[in-house]
């Protein structure tokens, strides 16, 4: 199939809103954080968000570290 | 003796602990259940802070999480954290994105040029469209050697209603990217624009790719270099602002 227009492809394809729940930012230890959910226990860190080098130093929450769900606050209940 | 002893012990005490903290244990979990984690030990010092554009800036829609994104909520609590916190002493913005929302692009970019602590950019890798006014925005602006910017007129995506309005919104929102570069970097008005329509350059579209060194012969850039030299102009700058500061006191 090729398509030839001028709509981008978000309103063609849209993407699915369960891969937008899927992802979620935290805050850990006084760090913002992506995380995604990994099991059902964990979550997974996908990215820093701070603008403090020293917390990409922080090998607790670098990403792919795995921080249990009861240590984070302000996660909603169906995490 | 006997110092040393207590000392040679308490050393290894603290040897074993961080092999400790690498198996967490069930009971470590429960421990941070309850809330007792230790605080962490992050020296609160670092006088420089850093801010990453990456992917593509995003506006008011949000993007597929496949995607990287810059959002504008985090960039601009983040900026005004900087601003209030007097332990913060300078902002070094590393740039490797590919453009995305003007108007996101412009407040991002206003917010790092009015800021009163020195900044400094340094453009690796791209920064494209609405990179190029984050990058003049800063004080002082670096681009690595092999890093490029492209230059082109502002694109809708999208369905497209009534023509002559939406020609006339896009060549305003054009004129403020331009304003905006113009006023905080040395290319004038003309060049900035040639650069934006020349034909030729990217095939059969309008627009040019400045690498580098044409960046700064242009000057759009302000020096041509990487993270070394960037963190040196930053530490003049915050001497420099040390110094006029306290001639102000006095």
């Amino acid at each position: 199939m090729i398509l030839y227009t001028t709509m981008p492809q978000e309103y063609i394809f849209p993407t699915d809103s369960e891969s937008f729940t899927k992802q979620q930012t935290v805050t850990y230890q006084g760090v913002s954080l992506l995380v995604e959910q990994s099991d059902s226990q964990n979550v997974q860190v996908v990215r820093v968000l701070s603008s403090d080098p020293q917390h990409y130093l922080d090998e607790r929450i670098c990403p792919g570290a795995k921080i249990s769900c009861a240590s984070i606050l302000g996660l909603s209940a169906n995490f | 003796m006997n110092n040393d002893l207590q000392k040679s012990e308490s050393e290894k005490q603290e040897g074993q602990e961080p092999q400790k903290e690498d198996k967490p244990s069930s009971l470590m979990e429960k421990i941070q259940q309850l809330g007792q984690t230790n605080v962490p030990q992050l020296s609160s010092d670092s006088r420089i802070h850093c801010l990453t554009i990456i992917g593509q800036i995003e506006g008011h829609l949000a993007l597929p999480p496949q995607n990287k994104t810059t959002k504008y909520e985090h960039l601009i609590p983040q900026l005004v954290a900087i601003e209030q916190n007097p332990k913060i002493e300078g902002v070094l913005i590393i740039l490797n994105t590919v453009g995305g929302d003007v108007e996101a692009g412009l407040a991002i970019s206003e917010m790092l040029a009015t800021l009163s602590k020195p900044t400094v950019s340094i453009v690796l890798g791209g920064g494209h469209s609405i990179g190029v006014p984050i990058a003049v925005s800063c004080d002082h602006s670096f681009i690595a050697g092999t890093a490029t910017m492209t230059i082109h007129p502002i694109r809708l995506t999208g369905l497209v209603i009534g023509v002559p309005a939406t020609f006339e919104y896009l060549d305003k929102m054009q004129d403020r990217v331009v304003n905006f570069v113009t006023k905080h970097s040395n290319i004038s008005e003309e060049k900035f624009k040639d650069l934006m329509f020349a034909k030729g350059n990217l095939t059969r579209d309008i627009g040019t790719n400045v690498v580098g060194p044409d960046a700064v012969e242009y000057g759009l850039i302000d020096e041509v270099g990487g993270l070394g030299q960037a963190m040196k102009k930053l530490n003049q700058l915050i001497d420099q602002s040390k110094v006029t500061n306290e001639g102000l006191v006095q």
